[in-house]
């Protein structure tokens, strides 16, 4: 038994440079996905039946008001959190009950039993796809490792951790994917890399220095070298440039272009710019929790 | 590796983790400091009581025993026996100098209790080469080889003491042979004459200074007959006393008082505040002499006279009551044999050793000894003899230390607290960290071991600390006497003159291993936390 895509989805990205669609041979995929947050006794869906492909290499700009589920659907996208396995809105088809309760107890289970009349009902796929995997079925441990090796996070308040050096904001990636004995081994081309990546970004020189030390442009390219650490084939960025003034944003931009044409970095940013969005290579609205 | 990153710069970066290391190393240094004050007067109480008493002793109080030598040699022959002497052990009166009057255990010796028990080495008044440790201006009298030259110069100086006190100084080396042999050579005759040696606190006489060296009193007065009082030296080797003491019958009652004025020979010290208070050392013939206990003619049983009246002719031509013959000699008693074990051997094995002697040699004397039977119960080891004390200063340690473990609790809690401020604080650090990749159990890691190093910095620290209180406790408590007029440890109550101080390895290590488990306890809500945040919810932590 299977489930049919609910009904009140639109299952399209508008495409600004691309076509736009679900195709199965995206390198990161999302179908179907939902996400509801519970604030108090109060349920508040985010994401009401997300649909989006990725392609290898593909610069994709989620464009959306404050609200729409960007930065939702960005975490979903990286693993940081787990979609609803069920839709907020969906009824059971043996009895028609309503499944919605179960959303948010039933996490990224792939058999859900109905609780009145005991249809189970089993989901053909998980929502989040990479490269073929299904994040829904990763352990904790292999989302983990899919965090440390597969996604690099770029965030709009750059998130480093305030105590330690430029140096170590950025290896310290390198040191949850590699642990203890493996870090110890491969320490000076872990530095080499982190020092290389500083350096393209100018950074030669503030590498002993604290965050609070950085400007906010500085700042935020130590975040995008430590995402850019473990060499990842995706990048999420949750408006990179957001909190900085236009030219600073501007020259961040262009460095990720300069990084991600120089990787081949699939990349998805959130934004609710739209000429920050117009550089990438598709745009996909985000309107109330549904590509609009 | 990036769980002990974060813990050294959320160390030296943060006043939170500082104040939940001092928090630990007080608990510490308060658990630790306490173990070893009250775990080394049990320790000292142990060791002074053996040194004193030796192993075991073997007594029948009171009447005493006879033959006691060949229980000696009985003993003696025994290889784990290293050596045995014999004691009277007694209560008395002491009259002192100045006409002060005290209760005091009585304790005859010979030289052979030199071997049993570390008596040479508690004679205080004794020629010594090296000041004592504390003794850092070198006070000590008895490092001055003519301190007793120079002292009866000055005192004959004086003109208020007359000649014949003066010449009663003498130098330390005959002191101290004369306190071994607890006889002395009356400087006027030159007679060699019994001699006591005092405890040192029973006279009041020296002041113990704070380096533990004792200062000689110049004076002491005394009332005389005509009233007001006279100078007198107040060091009391030079001095005698007046000992009276009770000889008891063989019913145990007194048969009446005998007195003795006896010269002062020395004073010990053995470090027990109650001994050195009460104990009075006399040469064993002389007590047995004023006991009745020494060897005798035994004289033949009266028969039931016909005329209770009836009187004869003494050699000096008066009339006297009839005369009993001689029936034998009684032999000399003690009350008391001491035995020193041989090195490194259990005092419990020594004890089953003396009962066998003691069984052999109570067969060999049958009837004229206490029998075997009688004698069990009084051989005893010196911590049976002080077993309901010492089981009460331990117990009272257990009880203690359980309290203050009780109260280190706290520490638990104020960690707890401290670190869920931390995690409260570091949420966003927390979410970063999931976002790059950092599981559950490492995030909750990065706590236990935040934990795991406070705890042992806390620990070593409070360690550190109580050594150095332990090791100074004693100037410390004098330094507080002086500037705050606080005395906590009074030797009159706590037995020892200077509080106990024994830093044991193993108990360090417990206190290293109980701050550290504490930590960890405190610090595992905290990581649990930690490690089920959402990493989403933590990344928009405001």
């Amino acid at each position: 038994m299977t489930r049919s895509a609910p009904t009140s989805i639109a299952p399209h990205a508008h495409a600004s440079n691309s076509s736009s669609g679900v195709s199965s041979a995206s390198f990161l995929s999302a179908r179907s996905l939902y996400k509801t947050y519970r604030l108090g006794r109060v349920d508040v869906p985010v994401l009401r039946g997300v649909d989006l492909a990725v392609n290898r290499g593909e610069w994709v700009a989620v464009l959306g008001a404050s609200g729409s589920g960007k930065s939702t659907l960005l975490h979903l996208l990286g693993g940081l959190d787990r979609p609803d396995a069920w839709a907020a809105d969906a009824k059971c088809r043996g009895c028609g009950y309503d499944l919605a309760g179960l959303a948010k107890d039933r996490a990224a289970a792939s058999i859900v039993k109905c609780p009145e009349c005991g249809v189970v009902i089993r989901e053909q796929s998980g929502p989040v796809q990479f490269d073929g995997r299904d994040l829904a079925k990763l352990s904790s441990r292999e989302l983990d490792r899919y965090r440390t090796q597969s996604v690099g996070f770029v965030f709009q308040f750059y998130h480093l951790l305030p105590e330690l050096r430029v140096l170590e904001n950025v290896t310290i990636a390198a040191m949850v994917r590699h642990g203890r004995l493996g870090f110890s081994r491969r320490r000076v081309e872990v530095e080499d890399r982190a020092k290389a990546l500083l350096g393209s970004f100018g950074l030669s020189h503030r590498l002993d220095h604290r965050p609070a030390e950085l400007s906010g442009g500085e700042r935020q390219r130590v975040a995008i070298a430590r995402a850019l650490m473990n060499d990842p084939p995706v990048l999420l960025a949750d408006e990179p440039t957001g909190n900085l003034d236009h030219a600073t944003g501007e020259a961040i931009l262009d460095e990720i272009a300069r990084l991600r044409a120089a990787a081949g970095l699939t990349m998805v940013m959130v934004t609710h710019d739209r000429e920050i969005a117009a550089r990438a290579d598709r745009v996909v609205r985000l309107v109330d929790g549904r590509v609009a | 590796m990036y769980q002990s990153l974060l813990t050294r710069r959320y160390l030296t970066s943060k006043i939170m983790p500082l104040l939940a290391i001092l928090a630990v190393m007080l608990c510490s240094a308060l658990v630790l400091t306490t173990w070893s004050i009250m775990g080394g007067f049990l320790v000292m109480l142990l060791k002074i009581g053996r040194e004193m008493e030796g192993d075991v002793s073997i007594s029948w109080p009171t009447v005493g025993f006879a033959h006691y030598e060949r229980l000696i040699e009985r003993l003696e022959a025994d290889p784990m026996i290293d050596a045995a002497c014999p004691v009277i052990e007694t209560f008395g009166v002491i009259v002192l100098p100045d006409d002060r009057q005290f209760g005091v255990k009585i304790k005859g010796i010979d030289e052979r209790f030199a071997r049993v028990a570390a008596y040479e080495q508690s004679i205080w008044w004794k020629p010594i080469a090296e000041p004592l440790p504390k003794d850092r201006a070198r006070e000590d009298v008895r490092l001055d080889p003519d301190w007793w030259v120079r002292r009866a110069r000055v005192i004959a100086g004086d003109g208020r003491i007359d000649a014949a006190e003066v010449a009663q100084y003498r130098p330390w080396e005959q002191m101290l042979a004369e306190g071994l042999s607890l006889q002395e050579k009356d400087p006027m005759t030159g007679a060699v004459v019994p001699a006591v040696v005092l405890g040192i606190e029973l006279s009041g006489f020296s002041a113990r200074l704070p380096d533990g060296t004792y200062a000689p009193a110049d004076i002491a007065g005394r009332r005389v007959s005509e009233g007001g009082f006279a100078i007198k030296s107040g060091f009391i080797p030079n001095g005698s006393v007046t000992l009276t003491v009770l000889p008891m019958g063989p019913s145990g009652r007194a048969v009446g008082a005998v007195s003795a004025r006896l010269p002062v020979a020395n004073e010990f010290r053995t470090g027990l505040y109650e001994a050195d208070k009460n104990t009075v050392l006399i040469r064993l013939e002389e007590l047995q002499r004023m006991l009745n206990m020494d060897e005798a003619e035994r004289l033949a049983d009266a028969a039931a006279p016909d005329d209770p009246y009836a009187t004869e002719t003494g050699p000096d031509g008066r009339e006297r009551a009839p005369v009993r013959a001689a029936a034998g000699i009684e032999p000399a008693r003690v009350t008391t044999v001491l035995v020193k074990g041989a090195a490194g051997t259990d005092p419990e094995a020594v004890r089953a050793r003396c009962i066998d002697a003691y069984a052999a040699f109570s067969r060999e004397f049958a009837g004229r000894v206490p029998s075997y039977e009688q004698m069990l119960r009084t051989i005893q080891t010196w911590e049976r003899q002080q077993a309901t004390f010492i089981g009460a200063v331990k117990r009272e340690i257990a009880m203690v230390l359980f309290l203050l473990l009780f109260i280190s609790f706290v520490a638990v809690f104020l960690i707890l607290a401290i670190f869920w401020s931390m995690v409260s604080e570091k949420t966003k650090d927390i979410g970063v960290l999931r976002s790059i990749g950092a599981g559950r159990l490492g995030v909750a890691w990065l706590w236990l071991r935040y934990g795991v190093v406070i705890g042992l910095s806390g620990a070593l620290l409070g360690s550190a600390l109580a050594h150095v209180v332990v090791w100074n406790i004693n100037p410390i408590h004098e330094w507080l006497g002086r500037a705050l007029g606080l005395v906590i440890w009074d030797p009159s109550v706590y037995y020892f003159p200077e509080i106990p101080h024994e830093v044991i390895p193993w108990k360090a290590a417990v206190v290293l291993l109980g701050g550290v488990t504490f930590s960890v306890l405190g610090a595992l809500i905290p990581a649990v936390k930690a490690a089920r945040m959402d990493p989403v919810r933590a990344l928009r932590f405001e």
